[in-house]
């Protein structure tokens, strides 16, 4: 039987009912149970209310389930997931960082509407890096926009980008991006083929809005469509480079530029590039 | 090549944030702490990854690792740091006042679990959201099968209670 070793006249009524009603008795005390229920109005009358209060608990929990903050949590797995290679982990290490934290001091709170805080946390730590490391190496050398871009993108990688947003973030992250950069960015206009579209991240270059817009391609993995308003006033046509081992292709338009990077051959950003310089935020 | 299910573990863990911030919310009555504590559960998930073993539930392994992280770590910290003072009158009710008028008996409902003692609501949780059979319950509690029983019928009580108010 499920309800253990108790002998049926020690479990009070009202858990005995409980248990029918939640089918958990066995065949005997079912049986049991029913004979008293015939003979005992009162305890009829029990099992009614007992049932009465249990009905509305599972639709009441369901729906609490529905205000999940879902996108936070997406965003947070993301970033748990990209900090976590399928590697071996140091578990103590990690386990420090959240939990040693002394007092009232939390690991991770959110504070944004924008959910991917984490990845935005994450990815901002290693342009903060790179940044650091090629201000120490070269101090005289500016740094330009394409080179940052290229010294974060290396922390990106298939798994970071393993989950799509959900229609909503990606609104969000859209809409956010616009108007940061003043260009009208919708879901179409960065259509990037069959490389689905895994979110657009807003940082900062110089003082400048930069744009980062990540797509795992199937065949080369992750690829970014990178905007940044620079407000240069010469214009020029893609043009091709390689940069920390990466394909770049980038060009400037209307005060605007734009450059795709990732791993996967030139042709294939050229054609992405042919696509996006069409549709992506022209004309503003 | 990896003995276990450490792939499983990543590939799926995304399917039940959802169920593991309720039971969170549940548990701790605060929006906060369960989001922290989903993600407590996540890293630590990540970390077992490889102990988990393939054809077994993992929503029940995660489940049993998020409520271990609530007992061990946060919990104590809150009463470290008298943080553990809930509004329970609110504290599981719907946010801002979207419900609309079907959710009204929810939100009482959810407001009557939220004034449920600690043992009650993780019981009411588990079996009637969660599916759980009264052993699995008490194993994942630590308690005999007739305390999950005992807390179920309060339960019960406490919310056909709510009629009479």
């Amino acid at each position: 039987m499920t309800v253990g070793s108790m002998a049926e006249s020690d479990i009070p009524d009202d858990a005995l009912l409980t248990a029918w009603l939640d089918g958990e008795l066995d065949a005997s005390e079912r049986l049991a149970l029913e004979a008293r229920l015939r003979r005992e109005p009162l305890l009829a009358a029990r099992l009614e209310r007992l049932q009465e209060g249990g009905e509305p608990i599972a639709p009441a929990l369901a729906m609490l389930g529905g205000s999940a903050p879902e996108a936070r949590l997406r965003a947070m797995l993301a970033g748990r997931l990209a900090a976590q290679p399928r590697a071996r982990v140091d578990a103590a290490k990690s386990r420090r960082r959240w939990f040693g934290l002394p007092g009232p001091v939390q690991p991770w709170r959110p504070v944004a509407a924008l959910a991917s805080l984490v990845l935005v946390a994450l990815v901002a730590g290693g342009i903060g890096y790179g940044l650091a490391l090629r201000h120490a190496e070269m101090p005289a050398e500016r740094e330009t926009w394409l080179q940052a871009v290229a010294e974060y993108w290396r922390f990106t990688t298939a798994e970071t980008l393993a989950l799509a947003p959900s229609a909503d973030l990606a609104a969000s992250q859209l809409q956010l991006a616009s108007t940061a950069l003043g260009l009208p960015l919708t879901p179409d206009a960065i259509v990037a083929g069959d490389a689905p579209f895994r979110g657009a991240q807003l940082y900062g270059f110089e003082g400048k809005p930069l744009v980062q817009i990540a797509y795992l391609d199937p065949d080369y993995g992750p690829i970014a469509f990178c905007i940044i308003r620079n407000g240069a006033a010469k214009n020029s046509a893609p043009e091709t480079a390689e940069i920390e081992g990466f394909s770049v292709v980038h060009w400037q338009e209307d005060g605007y530029g734009r450059m795709l990077i990732g791993r996967a051959p030139v042709a294939r950003l050229e054609a992405l590039a042919g696509r996006l310089k069409a549709e992506a935020g022209q004309g503003a | 090549m990896r003995p276990s299910g450490h792939d499983d573990v990543r590939d799926a863990l995304g399917d039940h944030l959802v169920s593991l911030w309720r039971f969170a919310l549940v548990l701790s009555r605060r929006r906060d702490t369960a989001e922290d504590l989903v993600q407590a559960t996540c890293v630590r998930a990540l970390e077992r990854a490889d102990q988990f073993q393939r054809g077994t539930r993992l929503d029940r392994w995660l489940f049993a690792i998020l409520h271990s992280v609530w007992l061990n770590e946060v919990r104590s910290r809150r009463v470290r740091t008298g943080a553990g003072t809930v509004d329970a009158e609110i504290a599981l009710v719907f946010d801002g006042g979207e419900a609309a008028e079907t959710n009204i008996l929810a939100a009482q409902v959810l407001s009557a679990i939220g004034r449920l003692p600690d043992g009650q609501r993780e019981a009411v949780l588990l079996v009637y959201a969660e599916g759980y059979a009264y052993r699995e319950a008490a194993t994942l509690l630590g308690v005999p099968v007739g305390t999950i029983m005992s807390r179920l019928a309060a339960a019960r009580e406490r919310l056909a209670g709510l009629k009479d108010e």
